[in-house]
């Protein structure tokens, strides 16, 4: 039962090795490779959840060494959550790029490398989210960033390969960053197993270096979320990937980051107590609120729909590290919520501009005004998700944006309530940019008024429209993922 | 100044650490800045090395007759830094691959102006 763990994170890695060979011949068959493995995995981790959501916690020690010695999976019920949010996506992504990379990438050798590095993210990201310990999250952290910069790198656009060195350089020193803080944390402590390490927090006589340590595994999270100062990889990354891995990007990469920061918080919550604590949450409390503000202001003054996305990406991670850092009760479902909800819209937003891109070949807004009237489902996907990153009621932003909000009033910090009203408005400027480039522009100039609709294909529509219902399913029938991480922070904190 | 004694494995390892830094962050040069991260992983691995010393023992950590456990090293720490040398060297051939594509179409490898150009 307990090797489910394993099989989840097995079945994408060899789906990696085995797609390059058998694509040799004909590269459909990686495709299908490709989207066998994340169906596996996937339906692997439909039963796991049923598992978890009646039994409880499971946990795997590989080769039986003890919890606090050896490497431990571990699924909980925010990893659950997480793992069934991510592996949706993934699979959904996995349908759209069939078409997609079709015409990006016309040569079928680095077709076949595309769907191989696919794999490797499917295998990557669900062991991440399900490692017990710091070092293993450290080792998929590194293995996911690297087939990360390979698929950016992968287009035909010579600045791709610039921008995937960018994100290589600084996800790196995140990375070593993250080391050296595990290091320090395991040499105060004298463990990394996580769970292990909740416990020991309480007893511990010396706090400052713990601190410092947990604090610099935090900044090394920090770079892989695009936090605010150490965002700069992600506009010239976003831009130039190909639209498919935009969505992983944006949709599920940098939440994974504000995972890690997540369990970081979780430690320190434990030292609530202590005199030094509040200086660090007051740090990343504002780093979020500038963030919040910055990447709602980049986006307003962007002329590229991609960019603009990306910049709202910045915002929204923002929102996300500022619900986790108040660690009131609302303020970490609220933060946790908005990890689901921004990681299903923000991936439902790039891939349907991603269609508009695959069909026009334009990216600016200026240059894509009308398009609404040419490629009606694609534009109004586009337009429905966006009225989830504003917040407006009916769709998925409104509950976690309220919860977070109420997380400030909780812990008594009513300015930073008023930063997410704020940015929430600023992101209403943005939304309204985009809707008015793609509706009430005229189509050509104003010469031709009468356009023929031309969609993009059915493989691409039906991701697009799964992932836009599914925001605003989250947004009505929210209880289904709050029950689980309400249990969740009720015992942490 | 027994502090600086005991502890020069770790005092050696952070300034290594600041060193690499530096260059990161100063030289406009990608490939002295890969040099750079290099330097920063080498100064975590002897940190991480220098970790398992539990009781100032320096033997390989095979337990028989006659040997207690303060006199050998900790093993865990050197398992880790075996991992993250690999995960180096992955990381770091595949930066310069990237490097040498960017040499063969911009003919510079100065990070400013290639930010001028992108």
């Amino acid at each position: 039962m307990e090797k489910i763990l394993l099989l989840i994170v097995i079945i994408p890695l060899m789906g990696a090795i085995i797609a390059p060979l058998l694509g040799q011949k004909k590269s459909q068959a990686a495709f299908m490779i490709a989207l066998i493995a994340a169906l596996l995995s996937w339906s692997l981790i439909v039963f796991l959840a049923g598992q978890v959501f009646s039994h409880g916690r499971i946990s795997y020690p590989l080769g039986n060494w003890g919890a606090s010695w050896g490497i431990e999976l571990a699924a909980d019920y925010l990893t659950v959550v997480l793992l069934l949010t991510v592996n949706s996506i993934g699979l959904l992504i996995t349908i759209y790029s069939y078409s997609y990379i079709e015409k990006l990438l016309p040569e079928a050798k680095r077709r076949i490398y595309y769907y191989c590095l696919l794999c490797m993210l499917l295998a990557a990201m669900p062991a991440f989210l399900m490692a017990g310990d710091l070092f293993t999250m450290f080792v998929y952290l590194s293995l996911f960033s690297l087939a990360a910069v390979a698929l950016i790198a992968i287009g035909r656009e010579r600045q791709a390969i610039l921008a995937g060195l960018r994100y290589l350089i600084l996800s790196t020193t995140g990375g070593v960053l993250i080391l050296l803080g595990i290091a320090l944390l395991s040499y105060f402590t004298g463990t990394m197993n996580l769970n292990e390490l909740t416990k020991r927090m309480a007893h511990i006589t010396n706090v400052k270096p713990v601190l410092v340590a947990i604090s610099i595994i935090i900044i090394g999270f920090g770079v892989k979320a695009a936090l605010f100062p150490l965002h700069l990889w992600l506009p010239d990354a976003h831009g130039f990937a190909p639209s498919p891995i935009s969505a992983i990007l944006s949709g599920i990469l940098i939440e994974l980051g504000a995972y890690g920061i997540l369990r970081c918080v979780f430690l320190l919550v434990q030292l609530k107590s202590r005199e030094i604590y509040p200086f660090i949450n007051n740090i990343l409390c504002w780093m979020s609120v500038l963030a919040i503000i910055y990447g709602a202001v980049g986006a307003i003054l962007q002329q590229d729909l991609k960019l603009i996305l990306a910049y709202s990406s910045v915002s929204q991670i923002g929102y996300i590290v500022l619900g986790i850092a108040l660690s009131s009760y609302y303020g970490l479902l609220g933060g946790m919520l908005h990890i689901i909800n921004h990681a299903v819209m923000k991936s439902a937003l790039f891939l349907s501009a991603g269609a508009l891109l695959y069909k026009t070949d334009k990216r600016t807004l200026k240059e894509l005004e009308g398009v609404g009237k040419q490629m009606p489902y694609s534009a109004g996907a586009l337009a429905l998700t966006g009225i989830a990153i504003v917040g407006i009621p009916p769709a998925c932003g409104f509950v976690s944006e309220w919860y977070i909000c109420m997380g400030a009033i909780q812990a008594g910090r009513m300015g930073f309530a008023i930063c997410v009203l704020g940015g929430s408005f600023l992101s209403t400027i943005y939304y309204l940019r985009i809707i008015n480039a793609l509706y009430f522009k005229p189509v050509n100039g104003g010469k031709d008024t009468r356009v023929a609709i031309n969609e993009a294909p059915l493989g691409m529509l039906v991701p697009i429209w799964i992932l836009t219902f599914a925001s605003l399913w989250l947004g009505i029938f929210n209880r289904w993922p709050l029950q689980w991480l309400e249990k969740m922070v009720a015992g942490i904190l | 100044m027994e502090f600086f004694l005991h502890a020069y494995y770790q005092i050696a390892a952070i300034i290594l650490f600041f060193i690499g830094f530096y260059l990161l962050i100063v030289t406009p040069n990608l490939i002295k800045k890969i040099l750079g991260i290099n330097i920063m992983e080498t100064a975590v691995f002897l940190f991480l090395i220098s970790l398992g010393r539990i009781g100032g023992g320096q033997r390989a950590p095979i337990l028989h007759e006659g040997i207690r456990w303060t006199e050998c090293v900790n093993p865990l720490p050197q398992h880790m830094v075996i991992l993250g040398v690999l995960m180096t060297l992955g990381v770091t051939g595949f930066a310069l691959f990237l490097v040498v594509k960017i040499y063969a179409h911009y003919r510079t490898l100065n990070s400013d102006k290639l930010r001028r150009m992108l």
